[in-house]
């Protein structure tokens, strides 16, 4: 796996059992990530995209085909491994914001921090950073039911980018905010891509987000359908 | 990443300010019931306790081994104020008397009646030493020279028809196994308010009752020890036995108060265990009270921990995160416990409350112990710390359950919920 490839997901399976019944959400996907890229998934409802994003985050395991994030096969990481590994090397940004609500905006942003057991001083510069970086100095203080959805988002962007993971996975990022401010969302995480190196994977719908990813990997019915850089994945000997 | 876990769980308990309202509220009620309910049943019993010592025996009483089981003449204590001299010497004692007890007939021309005759000395009894001396009603307590004079509970002068002034025979067995019997004169009479101390109390000079009895110038019934702390009284009597290991005869025991006073003891015992089952009931429902408010919560946050552990929270995080909630809710329990026991627990302790008119009488007693109607708190401290204990303790076990469903909870189903 060349150096800049931080993730690599080969024929990636997840079968749910519902009772008698199975229900294949994803049949064999084969996806590489690297380092700085700015990508999104897309589908329409039921074609995978969320079932992907949680076993690159290492949320659930794959009934088969295997995930390689920064060299480390997922599914042979323990739990408590698991769970250092979404905190150190993985950010989430997810649809519903899902703040902590008894955490003021500062609070949230600082909490993987204070898991990895930042020094405080180093923790207070660094949030105090992101926070000002992202459009909300000032209402550190406040909790999220202070803050408007934008603005909530921008605090979940804060805090999945604080740590400096290695893959930034956003579960629809603009699906519950106005026209306005997901174009806002979008300058802030393209922003950070260019000049900060993170790197953000998407699941969308969302046109406009589509309209920005340098990379939109299309699935169906638990395939992907398309890869719009697929022929330059496949010039490079990323496999 | 504790002080972060511990601002959560604080602003968690706060979060539904009506529900933790509740369950603070039957902390309150519960605490201060067990608390004021705990501190009256103290109060209570200690008074008995120090009452039934100033009544004969002491907190510590020294006495032949076998006068407990087999009360007779024969069975006395020599060399009695020298173990009185060497015992008020040891640390905690505060007072010692030597006195004789006997079983003696008292009869008038009209009527006679069995009764327990102490034998005082009135030179060093007072009333701390001896309760009966601040219930003299009528006449006065004979004076130490006086070798006649004796003094009667009203309910036995009553029986008797034997006023003060009035003569009666007082006849005993002495140390020998023959019948003696004295002349004695009434000089008072005593009321004590409890129906079998005044029925069956008479007082006379240990002079009197020691020349009858045939004992010798040093020789008694007992010696009466008084402590400076009477719930300390098992450590006393180590002290004493060992401190007076060589003037004690090898026949004398030093016995606690609670060997010489048996049906008082286990009266205590089992009202105190009456208690117990009551507090029990109330910590139960306090525990259940958390249990509750815990689980409701962790189900309503069911997203919120799959978050937590989506971001990099171990499920030990989330179950420390619970557990710290009932942590925060005891130690709130405790402070709207102390708020709301403040007020009548200080009422109770300096005003107390008259039970006379609920139970319809002035007075009544307990195994032959005057027990005050008027109910007061004063608890012991130490018990005090173990109901905060068992409160902190108990709501930590209540929320262990909605902890561990929490730490359970697999987050990328939680994440799903909306």
């Amino acid at each position: 796996m060349p150096d800049d490839v931080i993730l690599q997901v080969r024929g990636a399976t997840k079968i749910y059992r519902q009772g008698e019944v199975e229900v294949a959400a994803l049949r064999g996907v084969d996806l590489a990530v690297r380092r700085g890229e700015f990508t999104a998934l897309v589908g329409p409802s039921g074609s995978g995209k969320t079932t992907l994003l949680n076993l690159i985050g290492a949320l659930d395991r794959p009934t088969a085909g295997s995930i390689v994030l920064e060299g480390r096969e997922l599914s042979e990481l323990s739990k408590g491994e698991r769970s250092r590994l979404r905190r150190d090397r993985i950010g989430f940004v997810f649809q519903a914001y899902n703040l902590i609500p008894v955490l003021t905006a500062y609070e949230n942003a600082e909490m993987v921090l204070a898991l990895q057991k930042v020094p405080a001083a180093e923790r207070e510069r660094r949030v105090q950073g992101l926070l000002a970086e992202v459009g909300l100095a000032g209402l550190e203080d406040r909790r999220p039911d202070q803050l408007s959805g934008g603005q909530q988002q921008r605090v979940a962007i804060a805090r999945a980018v604080a740590p400096n993971p290695a893959l930034v996975l956003a579960d629809e990022p603009t699906a519950n905010v106005d026209s306005e401010t997901a174009e806002r969302l979008l300058d802030l995480m393209e922003r950070m891509n260019r000049e900060d190196g993170v790197t953000f994977l998407f699941s969308t719908h969302d046109p406009r987000v589509i309209r920005r990813a340098r990379r939109v990997v299309r699935l169906r019915d638990g395939r992907v359908e398309a890869d719009e850089t697929a022929v330059e994945e496949r010039d490079q000997p990323v496999a | 990443m504790g002080t972060l876990l511990l601002h959560m769980a604080v602003r968690n308990v706060l979060r539904n300010r009506r529900r933790t309202a509740i369950v603070l509220a039957g902390f309150a009620f519960g605490i201060m019931f067990a608390v004021v309910f705990t501190a009256i049943a103290d109060d209570t019993y200690g008074r008995m306790v120090e009452l039934a010592a100033r009544l004969g025996g002491g907190h510590v009483t020294i006495q032949h081994r076998d006068a407990l089981d087999q009360p007779a003449a024969d069975k006395s204590l020599p060399r009695a104020d020298r173990i009185r001299d060497r015992v008020v010497d040891v640390e905690g004692v505060e007072a010692a008397v030597v006195r004789i007890r006997a079983a003696a007939m008292i009869a008038t021309a009209r009527e006679s009646a069995g009764t327990v005759l102490l034998g005082i000395d009135p030179a060093v009894e007072t009333p701390a030493t001896l309760s009966l001396l601040e219930a003299v009603a009528e006449g006065e307590v004979p004076a130490a020279e006086d070798r006649r004079g004796v003094v009667l509970g009203d309910g036995l002068a009553d029986h008797l028809g034997a006023g003060v002034g009035k003569k009666v025979v007082v006849t005993v067995t002495d140390a020998e196994g023959e019948v003696a019997s004295a002349l004695g004169k009434v000089r008072g009479l005593i009321d004590t308010g409890a129906e079998s101390v005044d029925k069956y109390t008479a007082l006379a000079g240990r002079t009197m009752l020691a020349s009858t009895l045939g004992y010798a110038s040093d020789e008694a019934s007992l010696v009466a020890v008084f402590l400076e702390h009477p719930r300390e009284v098992d450590e006393a009597v180590l002290r004493i036995r060992a401190e007076l290991a060589d003037v004690l005869p090898p026949d004398a025991a030093v016995l606690p108060w609670y060997e010489v006073q048996p049906d008082l003891a286990a009266y205590i015992q089992l009202d105190s265990s009456g208690l117990v089952v009551f507090e029990v009931l109330l910590l139960l429902l306090i525990a259940a009270g958390v249990f509750n408010t815990l689980l409701v919560s962790v189900m309503e946050r069911t997203r919120e921990f799959g978050i937590m552990m989506a971001v990099g929270h171990r499920p030990a995080d989330v179950f420390r995160l619970v557990v710290l909630e009932s942590v925060v809710l005891s130690v709130m329990g405790l402070v709207a416990g102390a708020l709301v026991t403040i007020l009548p627990y200080w009422y109770l302790h300096t005003y107390g409350f008259d039970m006379s008119s609920l139970l319809g009488v002035d007075s009544f007693d307990v195994t032959g112990v005057a027990v005050d109607p008027i109910m007061r708190a004063n608890i012991v401290p130490i018990k005090l710390a173990i109901i905060g204990a068992i409160v902190v303790v108990a709501t930590v076990a209540a929320g262990l359950y909605p902890a561990y469903r929490a730490a359970r909870i697999e987050p990328v189903e939680a994440i799903r919920l909306v």
